[in-house]
């Protein structure tokens, strides 16, 4: 199963080029991204601990007091955002694409080759494919953590804490 | 047939080359001559694409796109290779994308020249490098097989005998422009020269026309270039001159 999955990958890649390179930057930086999402339950738990106060030893709910959005939980529109890392990401693989042509160019003209296939399509694969498609993965992981993680703050925050028009504040963190 | 008809090319101002016409028939060796900055590798890039031109260039009446490159191969002193990919990745590869390619010929020159084929070709040395580059550019399954100065760095006894070689393994169909400075080595071998200068071609000649005229390669090509003999002398002669002044 492996060797099938780097069999494949080696077809996607410039010929000769390790994907171990491209997959554990991708891997190590969904790792990391996945780190950094998860300031959005450590905000989460601060927003909560602000709808109670404790009185006689008990803890009870503030009356009136409202749970901050989701969107605001999230963090703002710059590195404090919880997908901040994600986005980062995604945008790091284009550069691999600019890696991918320039290999061509290291230790021999193999362009020449790629650009005398009969099919001009090989070369441009196996330069964009899977940086094209490891950024597309990155944005998707964004969206499923988003959407994750929404769903989990509508199910543990309390119904009456909840402001209305989360659903349509959600698109402000993207 | 490969023609070719009033190629042109500048880079900047320069003219790399100036209307070179000539047609090249199927299974010929052409030697193609000329000091640095000719135009010879400008003139095989151009054939290839890899350079934009003007002027028209065909392969049996069609012009040369995707559909028919294949007939063509490159081996270069740039080196085409992938200098990651082992020589048996190279075989893999070209098989892949080189409906025609000859693993027989590959198998054949691998073990003619004793080069490794489990080691990224980066390994190799300057002059396995070369030989690999031309083992490439042979097995493809090209009709026309561009050598551009391929053995620039081997040793003469490399050279000599892959020419034999070469005489040995060609097919009818196939046809080889090779392009070198080592004008006396492949003098035996070829059966055609071209002689480019200042990117226009100055000379056309097969090899059997020099010899009904009593000539050599290298006197056709000396008295293509109006080569002055006097020249070392005379240079001498002024040197040896100002020294005593």
């Amino acid at each position: 199963m492996k060797e099938r999955l780097m069999k494949c990958l080696k077809g996607l890649l410039p010929p000769g080029m390790d994907p171990k390179l491209l997959c554990g930057t991708f891997l190590a930086g969904l790792s990391i991204s996945a780190l950094g999402s998860l300031s959005f339950w450590w905000r989460y738990g601060l927003a909560v601990s602000r709808l109670y106060e404790t009185v006689g030893g008990r803890r009870v709910r503030i009356p009136g007091e409202m749970m901050a959005d989701f969107a605001a939980l999230m963090g703002g529109a710059d590195v404090t955002n919880a997908l901040v890392c994600f986005w980062a990401l995604a945008l790091l693989m284009p550069l691999f694409i600019i890696y991918h042509y320039l290999y061509h160019r290291q230790g021999a003209r193999s362009d020449y080759l790629m650009r005398r296939l009969p099919n001009r399509w090989v070369y441009h694969r196996r330069c964009v494919v899977l940086p094209v498609a490891a950024g597309l993965a990155a944005l998707a992981a964004a969206m499923l953590v988003l959407l994750l993680y929404f769903g989990m703050y509508m199910l543990f925050t309390p119904g009456d804490a909840l402001l209305p028009g989360q659903w349509m504040k959600i698109w402000s963190v993207i | 047939m490969l023609k070719i008809e009033n190629l042109q090319k500048r880079y900047g101002g320069k003219a790399a080359l100036c209307g070179v016409s000539v047609e090249l028939p199927r299974g010929e060796i052409v030697g193609l001559f000329g000091e640095n900055g000719a135009g010879k590798t400008t003139l095989m890039k151009s054939v290839l694409g890899l350079i934009p031109s003007s002027g028209e260039i065909t392969l049996d009446g069609e012009a040369i796109t995707r559909r028919n490159i294949e007939k063509f191969s490159f081996g270069t002193c740039e080196h085409s290779f992938i200098p990651n990919l082992t020589a048996l990745g190279h075989r893999d590869f070209y098989a892949e994308v080189f409906p025609a390619f000859s693993e027989k010929r590959f198998n054949g020159l691998m073990d003619f020249f004793e080069l490794p084929r489990h080691r990224p070709v980066r390994t190799f040395s300057a002059g396995q490098k070369n030989q690999f580059e031309v083992i490439m550019a042979l097995s493809q399954g090209a009709d026309y097989i561009l050598l551009d100065e391929p053995f620039a760095g081997n040793d003469v006894f490399n050279r000599e005998d892959f020419y034999r070689v070469l005489l040995g393994i060609l097919e009818p169909r196939e046809t080889v422009i090779l392009s070198t400075h080592l004008i006396e080595e492949v003098s035996d071998f070829v059966g055609r020269a071209l002689l480019l200068r200042h990117g226009r071609l100055v000379g056309d000649a097969s090899v059997m026309e020099l010899e009904d005229r009593g000539l050599s390669l290298m006197d056709y090509i000396k008295e293509t270039y109006h080569y002055r003999s006097d020249r070392v002398s005379r240079a001498l002669r002024e040197l040896g001159g100002e020294d005593e002044a």
